[in-house]
């Protein structure tokens, strides 16, 4: 049974309270090109998608965005950047479910606060200049947000359904598709030719037919048997991406989840690791670089974390410290990708 | 981008086309609270979720409908048995996607006859007294369909999947969780927990507060790894089951699926075996009585399976055999439902 219903505001009440301007939509449509040419290989710079396990506090993350948008500018020739603006997330049983359902941790959900809070959050931050990207974690109610961002995550939880696999399907904007939490690269792949196919399929009363995305392609992210980005996995996702009749063959490592985990836990300093290793490899085997894209990393201002359940809105830090996963802090990010541009100029 | 759109009947059609006898929908309010009562231990009895892979076609369907309604007067007193009336298959890449997308495999989808072809299919079969089941492959437009079901499945490919399980904790149907694809239970376990408790989502421009289902159950089907209907598993799963807080704790185990795959193939003959090793597994752990509450079978008129895309609307077989995964034919379903029954009767303690 559902209860307490509650109307929200249409998507374009919640577009009309914050608006985006031509210029900032201009700026979106520019930024998507970009990241599909990066995916085909016409344009030979790394996507990273950087920013917050969450998109919470607000103006933390603004702050975030503003040395982002600083620094994504001085590396643009070897790097595009995309700041992870992500404002849902799944949980199993309880847990802060984030800013969209819940904009203050401490109180109740509120949906509609939290709708406001999440768009004027991205338009701001594209108003800085900066693409964004989100996480599809539910299918439907989309606008208002899925036409500002640059790049749509699939996660592992949602990869093997069909709904979710549909959606991606019908996206302009190009979709990563995780490997599952067992860490199947295989599963991944499936994944990546369902999204660029297209699909005949229930959508609010109609039936659609899905252009499919060509723009579809695969995040690696580890798994329950661990991690999946190691040379052989590379090989491995090379390998079982091109023998399908697939538009496009790339992937992108995500550096953190389980690709982070050593001895049992996430350590948010070891996603630079996996980047440097990976990046050692493109130049040891100049042959994966046609399917290595680029990275996703974890980072807010603060490394580390906070278990927001244990804290009160006197003890909590709104400084920019995660209070999902673990984030690497600001400056060792601002190190990382300013080393991985330079690594990569020599290409 | 999306293209070609074709606006469908809204539910309100689709019901006022095929509409239900008020003895229907009380039927699937009993129907639903028997199913409560076995899982709750309340009731003794076994559950059966029996039915083809896909509700095609529509006459065998039907036929298979009769047979079973027979079948099922004569072993009510120990078994419980559901007719699976699946509509909708997810797919990977290509193939066919059920009767509810494309109630014609040779023609092109079109869904405005497929929902009407599932709405009447699954209201003859209630009318006929047979309890229903049936997969959410999605989570929206399920208003006309789902007050029919009695069972519902979370699917394996979905079980992880949030929307999915926010959908499961809002429903009044008792819902099985799959374990996932890789096999785990753990997964499962989670699942189940997550649609036992409360959520607050966005639903079609509200905000809504689901109540949680406290009849989640979870739903052993194989994984990559093997199946995990073996009496190690049980115990697995029941002790998962036992260390969280739930309200429901009960496992259904599907006979069918990666539970049936022997040296690589699906083979629905070996459906049979799963059944009968774990009622044997029953007979002599009678703790796990208070966990395993039934079976899921893929059976049809006909063993086995064919493969439409190599077929023509001249050379298929429509007296009843699957055109998707294998099914158990119903000589060997009938003989497996009524031995059931009768080693039910002997084995179950309270």
């Amino acid at each position: 049974m559902i209860t307490n219903i509650r109307k929200l505001p249409t998507s374009d009440e919640i577009i009309s309270a914050h608006p985006l301007s031509e210029a900032g939509y201009a700026t979106i449509a520019k930024d998507r090109e970009e990241v599909r040419a990066i995916l085909s290989g016409e344009d030979d710079r790394l996507l990273f998608i950087v920013g917050p396990c969450s998109a919470w506090p607000f103006v933390a993350a603004l702050e975030y965005g503003q040395r982002l948008a600083k620094l994504a500018e001085e590396v643009k020739d070897d790097l595009k950047l995309i700041m992870r603006v992500y404002i849902q997330k799944p949980r199993t049983t309880k847990g802060w479910t984030g800013p969209v359902n819940q904009p203050d941790p401490f109180a109740d959900p509120d949906v509609e606060k939290g709708a406001m809070y999440a768009r004027s959050l991205m338009v701001k931050l594209i108003e800085l200049g900066l693409p964004i990207a989100d996480e599809a974690v539910f299918t439907h109610n989309a606008r208002g947000f899925i036409e500002l961002l640059s790049w749509v995550a699939i996660g592992a939880r949602s990869t093997e359904d069909q709904e979710h696999r549909i959606f991606a399907s019908a996206q302009d904007c190009p979709v990563g598709m995780k490997n599952p939490t067992s860490g199947s690269i295989k599963i991944g792949v499936n994944s990546v030719i369902a999204a660029q196919r297209h699909h005949t399929a229930v959508f609010d009363g109609y039936q659609v037919e899905t252009s499919g995305n060509a723009y579809a392609h695969l995040v690696l992210r580890g798994g329950a048997n661990g991690p999946n980005y190691h040379l052989d996995d590379l090989f491995k996702a090379q390998k079982l991406l091109e023998e399908q009749d697939l538009e496009n063959t790339s992937l992108v490592i995500d550096a953190s989840h389980e690709n982070c985990r050593v001895q049992g836990d996430k350590n948010p300093e070891y996603q630079r690791d996996v980047i440097r290793e990976v990046m050692y490899n493109l130049q040891k085997h100049p042959d994966l670089r046609r399917t290595v894209k680029g990275f996703m990393l974890e980072s807010f201002l603060k490394t580390g974390n906070q278990k927001v359940e244990k804290l009160t809105p006197e003890s909590i830090d709104v400084h920019g410290l995660s209070i999902t996963d673990p984030c690497l802090g600001w400056e060792a990010t601002e190190e990382l990708i300013r080393d991985a541009a330079k690594l990569h100029s020599k290409r | 981008m999306i293209k070609n759109i074709t606006k469908l009947p809204t539910a309100d059609e689709i019901i006022a086309a095929n509409p239900l006898s008020e003895e229907g929908l009380a039927r699937v309010q009993k129907d639903r609270q028997e199913v409560r009562d076995i899982l709750d231990g309340k009731d003794d009895r076994l559950l059966f979720i029996v039915g083809p892979c896909s509700a095609w076609p529509f006459d065998a369907a039907m036929e298979y409908g009769r047979r079973l309604a027979k079948v099922a007067e004569e072993v009510k007193d120990d078994i419980k048995v559901i007719m699976r009336v699946y509509i909708q298959k997810p797919r990977t890449t290509k193939g066919w996607t059920g009767p509810v997308n494309q109630p014609d495999p040779f023609g092109k989808p079109d869904m405005v006859k497929g929902i009407h072809y599932a709405r009447k299919l699954m209201v003859n079969l209630v009318e006929m007294g047979l309890p229903i089941a049936d997969e959410a492959v999605f989570t929206h437009n399920a208003r006309g369909f789902i007050e029919l079901i009695t069972w519902l499945a979370i699917g394996a490919r979905s079980t992880e999947d949030q929307e999915h399980r926010i959908h499961a904790s809002a429903l009044e149907c008792p819902v099985g969780l799959k374990n996932p694809t890789s096999g785990s239970i753990r997964i499962g376990v989670n699942s189940v927990i997550a649609a036992q408790r409360p959520h607050t989502a966005g639903f079609d421009g509200y905000q809504v507060e689901t109540t949680g289902n406290k009849y989640a159950h979870l739903v052993l089907r194989g994984g990559s790894d093997g199946p995990n209907y073996h009496l190690d598993d049980l115990y697995k799963a029941q002790e998962i089951l036992e260390s969280e807080d739930l309200h429901a704790r009960a496992v259904i185990v599907d006979a069918s699926h990666e539970n049936s795959r022997i040296r690589g193939s699906k083979n629905p003959v070996h459906q049979t075996d799963v059944i009968r090793e774990v009622l044997h597994n029953l007979r002599l752990h009678t703790d796990l009585q208070k966990t395993v509450k039934g079976f899921m079978l893929e059976s049809f008129i006909k063993t086995g399976n064919q493969k439409a895309e190599a077929l023509t609307p001249e050379t298929i077989d429509m007296d009843g055999l699957s055109i998707t995964d294998p099914c158990l034919g119903w000589e060997e379903t009938e003989a497996l439902i009524r031995d059931v029954a009768s080693l039910y009767s002997k084995i179950r303690t309270a």
